[in-house]
């Protein structure tokens, strides 16, 4: 439920075309991230924070996604007009 | 909303309820019910906190959905510090507050400058941010949270928390500062303009008011309200665990608000004392207890839409009408 409220947030609230473009870039976003962080994170300590902060950091992607979104964008990426 | 801005207290009645709750442990004592004691002490806490949560919901006009970032916060710190052997409840509880208010400072200044609805989802990020940042901590317990070895240490002769009523007339203090500073705060200069600007921002600006200012100000104010019932809620379970963030808990501290009255000074208290009451008696008639406090909850929002605290005013002005 917090996801598809994610996905409208950043798609901008009231708008069909904002929500396709929202559940495809925090689906592609999500499943990149928690398959490629904690790897990342992994080659680059094997031991230790940096080994847990991957896969932290891939569930925290999208909210940090959202939250730049609003940030430079507070409407979403695609507005509803009218 | 109001007409009056002002907040009254009045005294008679509010050193009645002092008493009672001054009077309860022993009461409780008496009868053997010393259980009662210890969730006395949870319904206080969650009282401060759902009283940190009315300042910026009710009266700052904030609807913050991130308040569990700032309670979960401060009961982390005061468990990381146990951890590495700082039990002084006068260095932990202090920072836990701080923790509570430099978080709620730097969420602020960032969710701020959105309005409505995306002021809701993005506070709502930041917490599940810090969320997933405690669960990841593993050697602070990650999921699975992090055990107390002992209450935090008063450091006063005499006074030992760990029985459960020192602890309820500590929390019991607590409370009553920060409810008395609340109180002050609402009815102060500062409190005025931040209800103006819950009522009409624009104006508020064109006034010449730094209305940004204001509000974050009152943002971490907050936080670091929320920090302190943090940090009590950590002694009083002897454990912090991930749950405490989990946006479910700033919206069980929303329920609260809006069901105690919000912008009410009373509303953040009496709805923690009525959701956590109603939830304790109904849990135990059935396992399914959900449902009918769902139910109730329905309810009392249709009939008192402003909340439980709003009841006061409909007698009143029924009184004046006379």
């Amino acid at each position: 439920m917090i996801l598809a409220f994610v996905v409208i947030v950043i798609g901008g609230i009231g708008s069909i075309r904002g929500a396709l473009a929202g559940a495809l870039l925090v689906g592609v976003v999500d499943t990149l991230s928690r398959t490629l962080l904690p790897v990342l994170t992994r080659s680059l300590a094997p031991e230790g924070l940096m080994a847990d902060l991957g896969a932290a950091l891939s569930s925290m992607l999208i909210y940090i996604l959202m939250a730049a979104v609003l940030f430079f964008k507070p409407e979403g990426l695609f507005p509803a007009r009218g | 909303m109001h007409s009056n801005l002002h907040h009254q207290l009045p005294l008679p009645r509010t050193l009645a309820l002092l008493a009672v709750f001054l009077a309860f442990p022993l009461g409780a004592q008496a009868l053997g019910q010393e259980f009662y004691v210890s969730m006395a002490c949870r319904l206080m806490i969650f009282a401060l906190a759902a009283s940190s949560l009315n300042l910026i919901l009710g009266f700052g006009g904030m609807v913050s959905l991130g308040h569990a970032a700032y309670f979960g916060a401060g009961a982390y710190a005061v468990g990381i510090l146990m951890q590495h052997g700082v039990a002084s409840a006068w260095i932990s509880w202090p920072l836990a507050m701080l923790v509570g208010g430099l978080l709620a400072l730097a969420i602020g200044a960032l969710c701020l400058r959105t309005r409505g609805i995306y002021f809701i989802m993005i506070t709502l990020a930041f917490a599940q941010m810090v969320y997933y940042l405690f669960i990841s901590l593993r050697s602070y317990g990650g999921e699975d949270g992090l055990n107390l070895m002992s209450r935090s240490a008063l450091g006063l002769p005499g006074v030992d928390l760990s029985g459960d009523t020192a602890f309820y007339y500590v929390v019991l203090a607590l409370l009553a500062a920060c409810l008395l500073l609340l109180h002050r705060l609402v009815n102060s200069r500062f409190g005025r303009v931040l209800q103006a600007v819950r009522e009409n921002e624009t104006r508020m600006a064109a006034i010449g008011y730094p209305v940004f200012r204001y509000k974050l100000t009152c943002f971490a104010i907050a936080g670091a309200l929320a920090g302190l019932a943090g940090a009590l809620i950590a002694n009083q379970n002897m454990l912090v665990s991930p749950s405490l963030v989990h946006w479910t808990q700033s919206g069980s501290l929303m329920v609260m608000v809006i069901l105690g009255g919000a912008g009410y000074f009373w509303g953040g208290a009496l709805g923690a004392f009525a959701l956590l009451l109603l939830e304790e008696v109904l849990s135990g008639y059935t396992e399914h207890w959900q449902l009918p406090l769902g139910v109730l909850l329905l309810i009392v929002v249709l009939l008192l839409p402003k909340g439980m605290a709003s009841l006061a005013d409909r007698f009143k002005t029924k009184g004046a009408g006379k």
